[in-house]
Order: structure tokens, then C-alpha cells, then sequence
């Protein structure tokens, strides 16, 4: 018998998301902004379904869908980041693109569909999820429907897309094969210490598949040229949101069945972080566009990710979680900087953030909070959280990759200097003083507030990740 | 009262951001309130600490993060209680001459703040976290303070812009605490204690080859940010297109945090490792001595000689430290803070000559004794503390120092000593030509300090002469501290 | 000759290979996601074979395939509506030349 009191958010989400689109059709023009707030006022709404289910332990339709703290934490990071941006976006969508309804429905879609992938227990409920997450992700990269760089962003999306989506199911028929199960911990009980050959290859297949999905080196290819070309709420949406699902997915599917041959896979998982530590980082470098340079770093940061993923011990894992939600709120809080920069002033080149300290100062110093976060420098998320899943690694034997990482920190320290450079050092070329709207002001400052609080007490945080990644191995 | 002490910078740094742009009067009261709240905080520590009791004392603890072993764990020794106070002396004469900071006064004092939080954090620190967090925290603020407010200096055929100090600066020193970051957790993962608190991991101990492997990158991570050589370059381009108050504090206070970390974290945890490495050690101390002040004797920038003067002196407290003797590493501790002080009235002089003047070049000063009386004579006695005059706090220092060496290398003890001939060589020559002779009528119309960087550094020379008299006023507190570490040796 | 697993997955793995050697060597946009299509069929192919051979109690290969047809068709249309959105502006569907975005 199925409690389906334990899936009421995502019966809700599913209603909501429909709700928002009929909405669409009936408030004039003028109004469609409601869409959004409304939209972020029913996904906090959600929130407290969510909260209120803390502390369950339930396996749904025989074990297709988990509910457990684990799923609970990703599931309140989702609904938040859905929340932040619909309220981010709506200022861009009025402004720059059609369709307000539709847009923000398909944002919480893909809500709908991480809080699925986080919950899965088994690869085809995994899969149909990982695939609707993709979909939604297809059309609102090609949502600036006049604008070329978007349709070309999502054509490019969607055909390496698709293409990586075919080799993970193939990769999963190979491993299905092999053990004549789809349920993770189906999989643990048939796989020893050696793999079978067919279980190997369909290991890497599904490995390449995912590093594709997170955009790890060196199947991020697509990932710059999307995260350009896409209208900006959805560049800082898959940056922060699709990255989580896919690790979210990716740590309960390896703990729960992979675990036993870690010292088969692990060195694979080793050979793409080093990879996207290395590349994310040096290639962000040159980068001349703000959308370019956050898609290299965050690359980067998928790699440091890997890191934790790698060392995959209950701490590793509470690194990987509590790493994801400082980096989602610096992250969203840079995009949104960026977002309300660009709806003033158009203006998506590095060198258009000159004097920005002049004539927007709160933006220019809350874009500097965010990149010394993404840095990891301390005070903010970013140095508590690498610390924390650095340790968990470290303890794991992985010092060097660390080391490795550390270092590369340094170069993703100059590469954040040089748009902290631009805002503070050089002059404006542009005179007016930008005065972004109140939301997007309130937005800013909920995030700035997060960043803060995880990077200097990040204490409550902690105790409840760590409760839900132990979960997770016992 | 430590938390207190390391809080107040934060606190004001958040008001500060709060403050509307155009309130001068209030950002300065609060800046300069700020200021004194700090050097009384500074000085009640210092004073507050017995050195017959020993130990860490004003220990406070709270928990922070369990499962990584990470508690906000704060208090001084002896060795600490007296940078502690250094730093509060800097931080206040700091805030004096940069009352009329432009542009962006603001934006100035709130990364000033932040930056003097990160000193006192990690001076107070006793969690290893907390320590490295402090120590980042205080070169996060750097690039923007020296890239923002800086100068650059053209050296005719080429131009050493404040971007390019800044980013130098910023990137050395980041790089180096990598080396610290990954050298502290390879000592949390072989402690096996599953802590960083600083009294566990020394409780702890490690196997000599792991003390052996690991003190390197202590001894360069943090011997980056005390100007070891060869990676001491940042240090004199940075400090050189910083701005006054900025020079003040990174020469004077931040490049003390190296030293202090490589005492702290490399020889009192790693006593086995800084045997095996304190020939290198003393070596490369030894070269930055003579190095620098050979550098030093070379510049036509004022700021420059400075600048180099100070590598050429944390040469003798990184040679105090590698002699691990209880006699130079009390020489160590107590020239870390005449330097600092001393350097913090270098730079601050120099400040003042050059808001005036707008050159910093020696060859185009001549005479200015005449028109700037009251610089020329701090000038006096900031050269002659640099040359180790007795009766100045300089001596002292020095001269534990060398005797240390003189115990246990006496070779190199000989070049020390002639690193600081070549000092005393080129103070005079400085003083002579810039401040004596006949006066160049260029300068006719120089102004004198006014009084309110006049008491900035007589509050500076005061510490330097009543140090320099009075050495035992903190060398108790720092034979205390340094006598409890050397047990561990 | 009795016809075994191995032919099933032959079979997948020829179609696996004929659908990559498209999706990588095709410049038509069409043509690129006709070509993944078949990969697509190819992991059904293996599915229906491994749940009658591997697991022939169970049916969850079998339910697999048809979730996967079903995600196949929609990838298709979603894939063509964007192809459809390029070709009205650009009048072009070979992705050589669609590089406006530079990488």
C-alpha cells in the first residue's frame, strides 16, 4: 500500500506547474507577472510539506521511490531554487522573452523532475526523470525564440543531449544484463569486487552518460556554448540546478550500488575531476563573456564535486551536499547579479562591468561577495564548504587531487579578480546609476544573507546533511 | 574578549556597508572609534596576560562544527600577546593617516576593517580552521585596497602599475596558503585525532617522517607571506603600490602572520621537521638578510628602500626561528614587532612625503630637514631603529638574534652581521641625502606633517623608544611563550 | 540454429554502432537525431533480450523499452520543434554552420 502522504509535494508541484500555465491564458499581459510570485509563493509553500515529512524512511512502490532525509534535502534545495528563480527571471522574461506563463511552468517541471531523479532508487525511474529534467531544459535554453544564439544554444543542447541520453540507456540495458536488476541496491548485491566485462562497459556508458549531464571534462563540450547562448535565469538555473539533480542522483545511485567495486570505478571518477578541475579552470581564463567565464567555473567547481564523489564516505558525501548548497546560493547569487546588471544595461561582456562600483554599488559588491565565494575565500560559503569536502576527501586518501584542486583555486582566483577588476579599478564608460527593481533587490539580499550565514555558521546545516548522507549507507 | 577583539573590525566593516556613501563625518568617527576600541582591547590583552602563569591564557571555546573537529577556539601565549598588541598600535595610527582617504572612503575602511579582523583572528586563533581562515580573510581584502587606492611606479623604461603589484600580491600569497591548506589537512589525516584544534594535534604527534615530509610546506606556505627568499617579491612590489595605511599594516603586521604561522603550526607541531629543515631555513634567512639589503642599497624609490628594508628584516626573525634555540627565537618574536612598528613608521613617513611631493625618487630630495623638521627627525629614528641602535627597540632584537646564530651557526652569523652593515650603509646615505645638505629650492614650499600625522607616528616612535629602553616589558611575556615552546623541541 | 542472447545483443550492438557512426559523422541536423534514435533502439533491443533470457520472470526490461519509446518520441518532437525554430530563421539545418556560439 503506497502512503501517499509522502509524495504530496510532488503531487502539488505537478498541480502547480499545470496551475501556472493555465494562469497564462487568462491574466491579461499586464499581470503575467503574478505568474512568477505566485509561482515562488506556492513552491515555499511546498516547502513546508517538504519539512514536515523530515525524519521518514519509506520506500514507495517497492523501492522505486525513496523517501529519507537524503531525498528531503535535495528536495527543499529544489523547491528553493525554483522559488529564486522565478523571482530572478521574472524582470528578464517581461523584459527580453515571450511566453511568461509557459516559462515559468517548465521552471517548476523541472522541479518536479529533480526531486524525482533524487529520489529514485531504481535506473528507470531515474532515467524517465533525468530525461524530463533534459527536456525542460531543451526548450527554456531555446526560449529567446527571436534571438539566434538561444535557438542555436538549444539545438546544440538537445543533440549532444539526446546522443549522451542514448549511451547512459545503453549503458544501463548493459548493466541491467548483467545483473538482472535496475534496483541500486539490487545491483550492490550482484556486483563483487571484479566487474563482469558487460557490467564494466556498461559502467563507463553510464559514467560518460552522467559526466555529460554534470558537464564534467571532457564531456562538457556542449556546456559553454548553452550556458552562453541561453536566456540568462536559464543559464543560472542549469548551472546550479541541473549540476545538483545529476550529483543528487549520482551519490545515491554509487553508495547504494556501486559501493562494493569502489576500487574499480573510483579512478575513472579520479581521471574526470582532475580533468575538470584542470580544464574548467585554465579555460576560464581568456573568457571575454561573463556567461562564458561562469560556464568554465563551474565546470571547475563540477570537478571539485567529482572530488567528493570519489572518495564517496558518508563525510565525502555530506562535502558533496554541503558544498552543492553553498555553491547554488553564490552561484545564484552571481547570476542574479548578473541578471539585474543585464536588465538595465543589456551588457554581457566582462568589460561591460566597468564601474559598475560607481554606479551600482550594492550589485558591484555583492557580485564581489559572490566570485571571493566562488573562490572559496573565507567568510563566505565557498571556503567552509571546499574545506569541509576537501577533509572528507583527504581522510579518503585523495590528499593529492586535493592538493590539485587547492592549487587550481588559485587560478579560479585570478580569473574572478580580473570582473572584480573591471567594477572597482576601471572607469565607467556608461554614467547612469542603475537602480534594479525591488524584487530582484529582496532576491539579492536573501541570497547575500545565505552565502554569508553557511560560510560562517554553517552548523545546522551540517547536522542535518550529515544525518542524511548517513542514511544513505546504512 | 578575544571574540570581542576579532568581532568589533567585522561589525564595524558591516556597519560601515550600511552607511549611506555621503556621511563622511560618521564613517570617520566610527573608523576612528573602531580604531581606539581596538588598540584598548590590543592593550588590555597584552597587559591582562601573566607571563609567570604561561600557558594560553583569555581562553575562550565554543563549538563550531563537530563532525570536522572544528571549535572556535580562541587565546593568547606568549608569543601572541605581544603581535596582538602590535597589531593594535598599527591598526589605530593606520586609521589616523588614512583620514583623508579618496576616493571611495567607504569602500576603503570597510576592506581596512576586514583586513585588521583577519590579523587579530588569526593571532588569537587556536583551531587550526580558524587560524587559516583568519590568515585568508586577511589577504582577501588586499587586491582591492592596493588595486583601488594604490599607486603605481615608473621606473622610466618601464611602468610597474597597482593592478600589477595587487594581482602579484594576491596570487602569491593565495598560492602559498595552498601549500598551508594542503598541509594542514595531510596533518589532520595523520594525527588520526580527527580535530584541528591546535592543543590536540600537539597532544597528538606525528611520526618524524611525517613531520620531516610535511614541514615543508609550512615552512614555504607561510615563509611566503614573511618574504622568504626566493619568494619575497611580492612583498616590496605590493607594499610599494599599496597605499600608506595598507603598507603600514601588510609590512608591519601581515607579513608577522607568516612568521608567527611557521612558529605556531610549523615547529611547535612539527618539532622533528623544523630540525631536519632549519639549516635550510637559516640559510634562505640568511640570503634574505643580505639579499635584501643589498636590494635595499640599489633603489632610487623611497618607498622601494622600504619595501626592501623589510625583506632584509624578517630575514632576522626567520634566521631567530631556524636557530631554534630559546634565546633567537625570543630575538625572532621581539624583532616582529619592533619591525613591525618600525615599518609601520617607514611607510607611514614615507606616506607623508610623498602626498606632498608626489615623487618618491631619492635623487631629486635634497635637504628637506630644513622645510619637513618634525618628519625628518621620526625619519631619523626609524633609521637608525632599522640600523640597530641601542637604546631603539631594533637592538635588542637584533642582537638576541645574533646571538642565537652565534650559538649555532657562526658562519652565518658573520654574514648577518654584515647584512647589517650594508643596512646601516644605506640608512645614513638615505638620511644624508634626503633629509640633509642644502635644500633642494624645489622644495621650498613643502609642508611639515600636521599635527594629526605628527601624533600618528610620535605614537610609533614612543613604542620603538620605550621598547628600546625598556625590553623587558614584553620580553617576559615572550620568554614565556617562547620557553613553554622550546620544551617541545 | 537456434537463436540465442548473443544474436539479440549482436544485433544491439550493430545498431548501436550504425546510430553512433550517424550521430557523429552526419552534419544534418535531422539526419544527427535520426541517427540517436537508433541508438535508442539499440538499448531496446538489449532490454526486451536481457528481460527474456536474463530475467524471464520478470517483465522490467520489457516495461523499460516501452518507457523508452515513449521518451524517444517526445525527444524527437521537442528535437524537431528546435531544428523547425532554427531552420525558419537561419534557413539551414547543417550544424556546421550553425556556430554563432564559438567552442
Amino acid at each position: 500500500m503506497v502512503d501517499y502522504k509522502l509524495l504530496v509535494p510532488q503531487f502539488l508541484l505537478a498541480g502547480l506547474a499545470f496551475g501556472l500555465l493555465a494562469l497564462d491564458l487568462v491574466l491579461p499581459p499586464a499581470r503575467r507577472r503574478y505568474i512568477a510570485y505566485l509561482g515562488a509563493l506556492g513552491l515555499v509553500g511546498i516547502v513546508l510539506s517538504t519539512i514536515s515529512l523530515r525524519g521518514q524512511e519509506a520506500a514507495l512502490y517497492g523501492g522505486l521511490f525513496l523517501i529519507d532525509n537524503y531525498a528531503l534535502f535535495f528536495q527543499g534545495l529544489f523547491l528553493v531554487m525554483g522559488a529564486v528563480i522565478l523571482l530572478a527571471a521574472e524582470d528578464h522574461v517581461r523584459k527580453f522573452l515571450g511566453h511568461a506563463g509557459e516559462y515559468y511552468g517548465l521552471v517548476v517541471v523541472a522541479v518536479l523532475a529533480m526531486t524525482v531523479m533524487t529520489s529514485a532508487g531504481e535506473l528507470l525511474t531515474a532515467y524517465i526523470a533525468l530525461e524530463l529534467l533534459s527536456f525542460t531544459f531543451y526548450v527554456l535554453s531555446a526560449y529567446a525564440t527571436r534571438d539566434l544564439r538561444s535557438n542555436e544554444a538549444g539545438v546544440k543542447y538537445i543533440l549532444l543531449g539526446a546522443f549522451s541520453s542514448a549511451l547512459l540507456l545503453y549503458g544501463i540495458s548493459l548493466i541491467y544484463g548483467a545483473t538482472g536488476t535496475t534496483y541500486f541496491r539490487g545491483i550492490a548485491g550482484a556486483v563483487g569486487g571484479t566487474l563482469s566485462p558487460g557490467l564494466l562497459l556498461g559502467l563507463v556508458l553510464l559514467i560518460a552518460g552522467f559526466a555529460f549531464k554534470a558537464a564534467a571534462v571532457p564531456f562538457h563540450m556542449w556546456a559553454p556554448d548553452v550556458y552562453e547562448g541561453a536566456p540568462l535565469p536559464t543559464t543560472a538555473y542549469l548551472s546550479v540546478a541541473a549540476k545538483a539533480a545529476v550529483f543528487g542522483l549520482l551519490l545515491r545511485l554509487f553508495s547504494q550500488g556501486l559501493l562494493p567495486a569502489i576500487e574499480v570505478w573510483r579512478w575513472v571518477i579520479v581521471a574526470l575531476a582532475a580533468a575538470s578541475i584542470t580544464v574548467g579552470n585554465l579555460v576560464a581564463i581568456p573568457q571575454t563573456n561573463i556567461k562564458r567565464l561562469l560556464a568554465y567555473s563551474s565546470i571547475g567547481q563540477a570537478g571539485y564535486l567529482l572530488v567528493g564523489l570519489a572518495a564517496l564516505s558518508p563525510q565525502a558525501v555530506s562535502g558533496v551536499l554541503v558544498h552543492l548548497a553553498g555553491y547554488a546560493a553564490t552561484n545564484l547569487l552571481a547570476f542574479t547579479a548578473v541578471i539585474a546588471y543585464y536588465n538595465e544595461t543589456g551588457h554581457e561582456q566582462i568589460e561591460d562591468f566597468a564601474g559598475a562600483a560607481e554606479r551600482a554599488p550594492y550589485l558591484a559588491l555583492l557580485l564581489t561577495i559572490a566570485m571571493f565565494s566562488l573562490a572559496g575565500l573565507p567568510f563566505f560559503a565557498g571556503f567552509t564548504t571546499k574545506f569541509y569536502l576537501f577533509t572528507a576527501a583527504a581522510q579518503e586518501g585523495l590528499l593529492w587531487l586535493v592538493g590539485l584542486a587547492a592549487a587550481m583555486s588559485v587560478v579560479s582566483l585570478y580569473y574572478y579578480l580580473m570582473v572584480i577588476k573591471q567594477m572597482y579599478i576601471h572607469p565607467s564608460r556608461h554614467s547612469p546609476r542603475l537602480r534594479p527593481g525591488f524584487v530582484l533587490t529582496g532576491v539579492l539580499g536573501v541570497l547575500a544573507f545565505a552565502v554569508v550565514a553557511i560560510g560562517v555558521y554553517p552548523g545546522p546545516l551540517v547536522r542535518f546533511i550529515e544525518t542524511a548522507s548517513k542514511g544513505l549507507f546504512s | 574578549m578575544l571574540s570581542v577583539l576579532v568581532l568589533v573590525p567585522v561589525l564595524v566593516a558591516g556597519l560601515l556597508v550600511a552607511l549611506p556613501s555621503g556621511r563622511l563625518r560618521a564613517l570617520r568617527s566610527l573608523a576612528l572609534g573602531a580604531g581606539i576600541v581596538e588598540l584598548a582591547l590590543a592593550l588590555y590583552v597584552f597587559l591582562s596576560y601573566d607571563s609567570n602563569l604561561g600557558g594560553y591564557q583569555l581562553v575562550e571555546r565554543y563549538r563550531w562544527l563537530d563532525s570536522l573537529g572544528v571549535s572556535f577556539h580562541l587565546g593568547v601565549d606568549g608569543v601572541s600577546a605581544p603581535l596582538v598588541l602590535l597589531n593594535g598600535i598599527v591598526l589605530f595610527t593606520g586609521v589616523i593617516i588614512s583620514w583623508h582617504m579618496k576616493p571611495r572612503p567607504k569602500d576603503f575602511f570597510i576592506l581596512f576593517f576586514t583586513l585588521a579582523s583577519g590579523v587579530f583572528g588569526t593571532f588569537v586563533a587556536l583551531d587550526l580552521f580558524f587560524l587559516f581562515f583568519f590568515y585568508e580573510l586577511a589577504v582577501l581584502p588586499m587586491y582591492l585596497l592596493i588595486g583601488v587606492w594604490g599607486s603605481s611606479s615608473d621606473f622610466g623604461t618601464f611602468i610597474r602599475t597597482k593592478e600589477y603589484g595587487a594581482l602579484k600580491l594576491t596570487l602569491v600569497l593565495v598560492a602559498g596558503s595552498v601549500l598551508v591548506w594542503v598541509g594542514l589537512l595531510a596533518m589532520y589525516v595523520e594525527a588520526g585525532v580527527g580535530s584541528f584544534d591546535l592543543l590536540d594535534l600537539e597532544a597528538a604527534g606525528m611520526s618524524v617522517g611525517v613531520q620531516r615530509f610535511l614541514f615543508p610546506f609550512f615552512m614555504l606556505g607561510f615563509g611566503v607571506l614573511a618574504g622568504l627568499w626566493p619568494f619575497h617579491t611580492w612583498s616590496p612590489d605590493g607594499h610599494v603600490a599599496a597605499p600608506t595605511a595598507v603598507s603600514m599594516v601588510h609590512a608591519g603586521v601581515l607579513m608577522k602572520l607568516g612568521a608567527y604561522g611557521l612558529l605556531r603550526v610549523g615547529i611547535s607541531l612539527l618539532p622533528e621537521g623544523a630540525h631536519a629543515w632549519a639549516p635550510v631555513l637559516i640559510v634562505l634567512g640568511t640570503v634574505n638578510v643580505v639579499y635584501g639589503a643589498m636590494s635595499a642599497m640599489a633603489q632610487k624609490d623611497l618607498k622601494y628602500v622600504v619595501g626592501y628594508s623589510s625583506v632584509s628584516h624578517m630575514g632576522y626573525v626567520l634566521m631567530g626561528l631556524a636557530t631554534l634555540t630559546v634565546v633567537g627565537m625570543d630575538g625572532a618574536v621581539l624583532q616582529m614587532f619592533s619591525h613591525g612598528i618600525m615599518t609601520a613608521l617607514f611607510f607611514a613617513l614615507v606616506g607623508i612625503v610623498y602626498e606632498r611631493a608626489h615623487v618618491r625618487d631619492i635623487t631629486v630630495f635634497e635637504g628637506l630637514a630644513k622645510r619637513m623638521g618634525l618628519t625628518s627627525a621620526f625619519f631619523v629614528v626609524a633609521g637608525l631603529t632599522s640600523l640597530g641602535l641601542p637604546g631603539l627597540s631594533g637592538f635588542v632584537a637584533e642582537f638576541l638574534v645574533f646571538v642565537g646564530v652565534f650559538q649555532t651557526y657562526p658562519v652565518l652569523g658573520v654574514l648577518a652581521i654584515i647584512g647589517a652593515a650594508i643596512t646601516a650603509v644605506y640608512i645614513l646615505r638615505l638620511l644624508g641625502k634626503v633629509f640633509f645638505g642644502p635644500l633642494n629650492p624645489k622644495w621650498e614650499k613643502l609642508p611639515d606633517a600636521t599635527p594629526r600625522e605628527g601624533f600618528a607616528a610620535a605614537v610609533l616612535v614612543a613604542t620603538i623608544v620605550f621598547v628600546g629602553v625598556n625590553p623587558g616589558f614584553l620580553m617576559r611575556a615572550i620568554d614565556s611563550g617562547v620557553q613553554a615552546l622550546a620544551t617541545r623541541l | 540454429m537456434n537463436v540465442g542472447l548473443e544474436h539479440y545483443l549482436a544485433l544491439s550492438a550493430v545498431l548501436l554502432t550504425i546510430g553512433l557512426y550517424g550521430a557523429l559523422a552526419k552534419r544534418n541536423a535531422v539526419a544527427i537525431l535520426m541517427a540517436i534514435e537508433i541508438m535508442l533502439n539499440a538499448a531496446n533491443v538489449a532490454f526486451v533480450a536481457f528481460s527474456r533470457y536474463v530475467t524471464p520472470q520478470l517483465l522490467t526490461g520489457q516495461v523499460f523499452a516501452m518507457f523508452v519509446i515513449t521518451v524517444a518520441a517526445a525527444e524527437a518532437a521537442v528535437g524537431l520543434a528546435l531544428v523547425l525554430a532554427i531552420y525558419r530563421s537561419r534557413r539551414t539545418v547543417d550544424a556546421t554552420q550553425v556556430d554563432m556560439l564559438k567552442g
